[in-house]
């Protein structure tokens, strides 16, 4: 008898977003504490951290700290299931809709503290958008 | 959606966490879908029905707001 059932193409990645191994979450917070190395180094053998010296140990700084929390947010957790994706997929949406509000708003309260109404740096929205989306994550997954 | 998973993890007398083990997802889930804070996929709906050899229907039902 012919099954009634259609046949789908079975897909192994149904929900699967290419999240890092576990491990990551370590990985990024060691990546974290590495940030500051670069600094303290110059601290500890008196390079002045003035003009574009401070301008490229801010940057490295900036992107280490950024990768670190990349891979915390990215890893998998111990027990990856259908409702963390769903925990995951809102979080992504707090923190896209976050990065639309700050880029709006950022201008206006930049204004307020008479700073240059169009100075923003995309390494501020990054880093911002990871902590909202760390931020509701870890709330969602505590209030399961 | 409203769904029978509580009653009948107590016939069988099971935890939550021997549920979430025989279908693979976290006690967490489990939970939530007890409260009725989550509804599951077709897939997961079925897995945990399967656990109570009963249909999907029989665990699963929809109320007034669906």
């Amino acid at each position: 008898m012919e099954s009634k059932f259609y046949t789908m193409e079975k897909r192994k990645n149904r929900n699967e977003i290419g999240l890092l191994p576990n491990v990551f979450k370590k990985v990024g917070i060691a990546v974290m504490l590495l940030a500051f190395v670069p600094a303290v180094i110059a601290k500890a053998v008196n390079i002045p951290l003035t003009g574009a010296n401070k301008e490229l140990f801010r940057l490295l700084t900036m992107n280490a700290f950024i990768l670190g929390l990349l891979f915390i947010a990215w890893a998998k957790d111990k027990v990856e299931d259908e409702l963390t994706f769903a925990i995951r997929l809102k979080a992504m949406g707090w923190s896209f809709i976050w990065a639309i509000l700050f880029v709006i708003i950022k201008p206006f309260v930049n204004m307020l503290f008479n700073d240059p109404v169009a100075d923003m740096k995309s390494q501020e929205l990054v880093l911002s958008m990871l902590f909202v989306y760390l931020l509701m994550y870890y709330m969602q997954k505590k209030g399961r | 959606m409203k769904n029978s998973i509580r009653v009948e993890r107590a016939k069988l007398n099971i935890t939550q966490q021997e549920l979430a083990d025989q279908v693979g997802v976290s006690r967490q889930t489990i939970n939530s879908i007890e409260a009725e804070r989550y509804v599951p996929s077709t897939v997961l709906a079925i897995k945990i029905s399967n656990v109570f050899k009963m249909t999907v229907n029989e665990i699963f039902q929809l109320d007034n707001e669906d």
